[in-house]
């Protein structure tokens, strides 16, 4: 079990990485990060997650149909269209136009980290924080306390950021409940 | 009103014998963190398979017919 899933993953993340490298050639994107759960472990400890999600920014008018071209490319390049995600190998992979400023900010500066020899971008830990911060579900909270707890964030500066991007009284009230004793 | 202790020998002991381990409990929770990228994302497809697996088979032992009856189980084997 334990070599299938290695191969596996390894398999998926490889396959994901050059899909999206090709997606950037093809200017069906023009920028991409990986984020939610997927680019949390890269900070933090293993967790479970069903799907990884790929923040996307896309070239051209804004439509209500913001997302076909890239279903429309990764069906032609025979990657199955599953309710709102794309399988690719065992894993649904979900993609999500750049929603706010703070999420094109941590695309913007994302960082570039190297599976298998393939490079693929990933949002930093700061901004995992702070978009988990303006998501607001519990679940997000307990992303932000995995990356405090693992030392990949200063408190200080998740504070900053969210300051800067108008989460001041989010973070204060994260802080009060969680934080302070 | 009175008041009084009572001392539990070997109390102080233990106190810091469950310090001690919840210390390296958290060392190595911190030295899971430290893993590589992929070795995490292997653990998490794991996760993720056992997660699957485990939601199957409830799926299966919840089945059930009309209201009043009985779960419906598979025979063993």
């Amino acid at each position: 079990m334990f070599k299938h899933c290695r191969e596996g993953i390894f398999a998926v993340m490889r396959e994901v990485a050059r899909l999206l490298s090709d997606m950037l050639s093809a200017g069906v994107i023009s920028e991409y990060a990986v984020f939610g759960a997927v680019a949390q472990m890269r900070y933090t400890e293993a967790v479970s997650t069903m799907d990884a999600d790929i923040l996307v920014a896309i070239p051209g008018v804004p439509s209500l149909d913001l997302l076909r071209p890239i279903y429309e490319y990764c069906t032609s390049r025979g990657f199955p269209v599953e309710g709102e995600s794309i399988r690719v190998g065992a894993w649904p992979v979900q993609f999500i136009p750049a929603f706010s400023p703070l999420t094109e900010e941590a695309m913007h500066e994302a960082a570039v980290a190297e599976i298998e020899g393939e490079m693929i971008r990933v949002v930093r830990a700061d901004h995992l924080a702070v978009i988990a911060l303006s998501v607001g579900r519990l679940r997000d909270h307990v992303r932000i306390l995995s990356l405090l707890d693992a030392g990949s964030v200063d408190a200080k500066k998740v504070g900053e950021l969210a300051a800067r991007h108008g989460l001041s009284a989010e973070w204060r009230r994260f802080q009060s409940r969680f934080l302070e004793r | 009103m009175a008041s009084f202790s009572v001392a539990v020998p070997g109390a102080l002991t233990m106190d810091r014998w469950v310090k001690d381990l919840l210390e390296r409990q958290a060392a190595w929770q911190r030295s899971r963190s430290s893993l590589s990228w992929e070795e995490k994302l292997r653990q998490s497809l794991v996760m993720r398979e056992a997660q699957l697996s485990l939601r199957g088979a409830m799926a299966k032992e919840a089945q059930v017919g009309e209201p009043g009856r009985p779960l419906r189980r598979e025979p063993p084997g």
